[in-house]
């Protein structure tokens, strides 16, 4: 991805947010990411019907299991949350802010709940530098009636709703029903997307890249 | 700059040099104490600020309130869904299709009978 030289860094985080966003409504849709969580919530004795029980217990595991690693300077690393959880169940994770909140909100989002990613500020310089996580429970709870619940990930002791000083926030939602093609399967800025060498690496293409790309040589 | 890390990664070349993958830990090096950090509630509060919540859609699903008895387990249609619309063209569709349905059944009734 790249950006005109005049480009400020609050627009250019907003964009990586977008695609951050994208990179969640993949996540949540995936059977992978599914079933770790169901995993995650059942070890944790969580019962059916307790909301508050499977978002706090998804944001412990995430707390506590992703282990934070900033990015080069001037480059940003986004990981599937499919990538970032086999990472983790290998023990060689490594995310940072970002990263967590595509993991978590897609886990979340894969057991039904709206979830948003939030860009804030979060040192009051009036600059959007960190991304929390957020989440609303259907059903209204005693703790926070129906607010949306910011979560803070990337440090181990904060509890649901709790965050370090914030002056600005921008919160983007995931829509579970968008109909775009997967981010990993779309051309951004010269990597081989549908009908390119999407192959992972093992030789397997997707078929409808496949057949994408076969149309597109035929033409 | 950006990267997006595929799903699966590829094996690591290791040109018959297998490096040890589990030293000790190195443990105590860290340089700052990340606990014990202020908080507060201030994301909270500016999430569901409702001029937030406005600006960017953050609106609450509602949930349908439930059906009454029976009602419940039936799915809903349009009653006019089926309907012939008879004032339209839809008419003459219906006939000539009728018609044409009519001819096919007479031709194999009589095909097969006589």
């Amino acid at each position: 991805m790249k950006f005109g030289p005049g480009t400020t860094p609050e627009h250019r985080f907003k964009h990586v947010v977008h695609l951050l966003v994208q990179l969640i409504e993949d996540g949540l849709r995936d059977e992978y990411v599914r079933r770790k969580a169901v995993e995650i919530v059942n070890r944790a004795g969580i019962r059916g019907h307790d909301e508050l029980g499977e978002i706090r217990a998804i944001t412990k595991w995430v707390q506590h299991n992703v282990v934070y690693r900033k990015d080069p300077i001037n480059v940003e690393y986004f990981q599937t949350a499919r990538r970032l959880i086999k990472d983790v169940e290998a023990g060689r994770s490594a995310a940072d802010c970002d990263d967590f909140v595509i993991v978590w909100a897609s886990m979340l989002g894969a057991l039904g709940y709206e979830v948003a990613a939030v860009i804030v500020d979060s040192n009051g310089d009036g600059m959007l530098n960190h991304v929390m996580g957020a989440v609303k429970t259907f059903a209204p709870t005693p703790q926070y009636g129906n607010k949306w619940i910011p979560c803070e990930l990337i440090f181990t002791d904060f509890d649901l709703g709790q965050s370090v000083k914030i002056s600005q926030v921008y919160p983007l939602t995931a829509d579970a029903n968008t109909t775009r093609l997967p981010i990993m399967m779309q051309k951004l800025a010269g990597l081989g997307g549908v009908g390119g060498n999407s192959s992972n690496g093992n030789g397997y293409t997707h078929p409808i890249a496949r057949m994408l790309g076969a149309i597109r040589r035929s033409k | 700059m950006s990267w997006f890390g595929a799903d699966e990664e590829k094996q690591e070349m290791t040109n018959a040099f297998v490096p040890n993958l589990d030293p000790a830990p190195v443990e105590n090096l860290g340089n700052s104490n990340m606990m014990n950090i202020p908080k507060d509630d201030s994301a909270l509060q500016l999430i569901n600020d409702p001029a937030t919540k406005q600006a960017f859609g953050l609106g609450s699903a509602p949930i349908p309130p439930p059906r009454r008895g029976l009602g419940k387990a039936v799915p809903k249609f349009n009653k006019s869904v089926g309907d012939i619309q008879w004032k339209t063209g839809e008419t003459w569709g219906v006939l000539i299709g009728g018609a044409a349905l009519g001819m096919i059944a007479m031709t194999v009734w009589n095909r097969f009978t006589k």
